[in-house]
């Protein structure tokens, strides 16, 4: 599945360079997938708290835990949910450890390794502006 | 949520029509040609810096100061948006101070 890098400058906010983001739908949201940031260098998979607030998944039994995210300090409730991607010709969905993070200062949602670089093999052109994502089989 | 006025970094001011605004303030953009992932609105986005929108085809059709309510707008719409993300806070965070 062959996804576009993506950049903000084009709704007139400042003139950043193209990154790679995929959209990830959560399970429980079905009305829009999440912009999301492949960071290779991240360990896990973080997100907005309030994205598990509307998806309705229980963080009552989840593990806390505080963390630095780009300078933030952050409140993080660990999870297992279903994510998936996907392009008009084809989906993938998979079970994932998920981070629920407050506060959340950040554009995108965060695709570290654990939750999402595990379950593919990304190949991705910087020149090109493209990425690939090919789940593991 | 809302930042203050000078915080409004880098945005232009441009007419609004067609995003969906769930609070007090504008919204919108123009469209570059590009071969990568193109994002436009048809308003200005001055006012909703943090805000969490919704697009369609690269478009933005509702912008809200929470994504519950943007999830709200598109059940109560019967549309399904092709991504939703929040506005940037900050010139930092477009420029992408990559988190651990």
């Amino acid at each position: 599945m062959r996804f576009s890098f993506r950049d903000l400058s084009e709704l007139g906010i400042g003139d950043a360079t193209p990154r790679p983001v995929v959209d990830v739908w959560l399970g429980g949201l079905d009305r829009t997938p999440l912009a999301s940031l492949v960071d290779t260098g991240a360990l896990g998979t973080r997100m907005a708290f309030e994205l598990a607030e509307v998806a309705g998944v229980d963080l009552r039994s989840g593990t806390q835990r505080r963390f630095w995210l780009a300078g933030h300090n952050v409140t993080g409730t660990n999870a297992r949910v279903s994510l998936g991607i996907g392009t008009a010709n084809e989906r993938h969905e998979w079970d994932a450890s998920v981070w629920f993070c407050e506060p959340w200062p950040f554009s995108f949602q965060l695709l570290g390794l654990d939750g999402f670089l595990r379950h593919f093999r990304i190949t991705m052109s910087a020149y090109q502006e493209w990425l690939d994502c090919a789940p593991e089989v | 949520m809302l930042v203050p006025e000078g915080q409004l970094w880098q945005l232009t001011a441009r007419h609004l029509s067609g995003a969906a605004i769930l609070d007090t303030t504008r919204a919108s953009g123009t469209r570059r040609s590009s071969s990568r992932t193109s994002l436009r609105t048809t308003g200005s986005l001055r006012g909703i810096v943090g805000a969490w929108v919704a697009t369609v085809d690269g478009e933005v059709i509702v912008a809200a100061d929470s994504a519950r309510e943007v999830v709200v707008w598109l059940k109560e719409h019967d549309r399904v948006a092709d991504s939703m993300f929040r506005l940037p806070l900050s010139e930092q965070a477009t420029e992408g101070a990559a988190p651990a």
